[in-house]
């Protein structure tokens, strides 16, 4: 089976083939590279794809496409806008969420976790072979060990928004800070 | 175009789309990313899109899309180590190992063997190897894009080469390469 002609065009019977999918893998570089640039065969090509010869994507490609051309609109059109909007409101929805609240909570607890706090300094050296005292614990702490929870809004030691965000933004000693 | 009237196009021709790149590329898999690729592709052109040939103008770019998958996937096959064709490695830089097969041939048993290549080999390589023109110049006078004319020539030879090895391993004299 010839699929071109001597004038380099696709045969009859190799337009037919590309359609039923009988050419090999030549076969089918040979047609792309020729439908790429002749009209001709384009055209003829094109006349027999009617809707009885269409096959259905497996999945629609608009959802997909549509999805990366709004994408490549936002970049290109908003930029690093887009960014910091997209961030704000990650911000606002975490602080009106409680989570920005229980992240700080989370963080301060494992602070006095062992592993957080044993450092190799001179000073645990001077303890080594001494026997374990958990007095790392804030004094104020043991005092109320055994006592019931009150949870008083007004606590001291109770993070405000101000240093929940100092604490995002420059590390677990700025919330520290008054 | 508002990308509303984009979104309808796609709907519209995703089909023809697909059905192109399915029948070049039999994998339904590389057809459906080739189909997504070229409607990408027909946006970033939409100017371009003449009116009234929506269908021969996605077809096109579809086709080109396959074309470019099924030449860098043939040049992968034909590239892999242990090829034959990698054993001539003497030749020298921008000396295709082909050539070097082909160079030792007599004239007219070359010329025998081009004008028995089928197209479309058989005219791009009749104007530069016996005519002596420039792949540039062959594509012009062929009507053809010059790097379809170079990628022509190229395959060409890895043929004509081919085929004087199964001859010089006493395998049959064909007329023309086979695919």
């Amino acid at each position: 089976m010839e699929l071109f002609r001597d004038d380099g065009c696709f045969t009859e019977e190799g337009l037919h083939a590309l359609l039923s999918g009988q050419l090999d893998e030549m076969g089918r570089l040979e047609a792309a590279e020729h439908l790429a640039y002749c009209d001709r065969c384009m055209d003829r090509y094109t006349a027999l794809l009617t809707a009885d010869a269409l096959e259905t994507p497996p999945r629609s490609a608009r959802s997909a496409v549509m999805g990366t051309i709004w994408v490549r609109l936002m970049q290109s059109t908003l930029g690093r806008g887009a960014v910091a909007a997209v961030a704000a409101v990650l911000a606002l929805t975490m602080w009106r969420s409680g989570s920005l609240m229980q992240l700080m909570q989370h963080r301060q607890l494992t602070t006095w976790l062992p592993s957080a706090s044993q450092s190799q300094t001179e000073e645990t050296d001077q303890r080594l072979g001494k026997p374990v005292e958990d007095d790392d614990r804030p004094v104020k702490e043991n005092e109320n060990l055994g006592k019931p929870v009150e949870d008083t809004p007004h606590r001291k030691d109770k993070l405000t928004m101000a240093d929940a965000v100092n604490g995002l933004l420059f590390g677990s000693d700025a919330r520290r800070l008054p | 175009m508002t990308t509303m009237e984009f979104s309808a196009m796609v709907q519209k021709y995703q089909a023809l789309v697909y059905t192109v790149c399915h029948q070049l590329v039999p994998d339904e898999g590389e057809a459906q990313d080739l189909t997504q690729e070229t409607f990408l592709a027909a946006w970033r052109a939409i100017d371009r899109c003449p009116p009234g040939f929506e269908k021969q103008w996605l077809a096109r770019i579809a086709a080109n899309k396959a074309k470019d998958y099924l030449r860098s996937a043939w040049v992968r096959r034909v590239n892999t180590p242990g090829d034959q064709v990698l054993a001539l490695d003497a030749a020298p830089p921008g000396y295709e190992p082909e050539q070097q097969v082909l160079d030792a041939l007599g004239e007219e048993e070359l010329t025998g063997m081009i004008l028995a290549l089928r197209e479309p080999y058989r005219t791009p390589c009749r104007l530069v190897m016996l005519e002596q023109y420039t792949a540039a110049q062959a594509a012009k006078l062929c009507g053809r894009p010059e790097k379809t004319v170079s990628a022509q020539l190229s395959r060409a030879r890895k043929m004509l080469a081919q085929q004087l090895r199964t001859q010089q391993e006493g395998g049959r004299v064909h007329g023309t390469v086979s695919r």
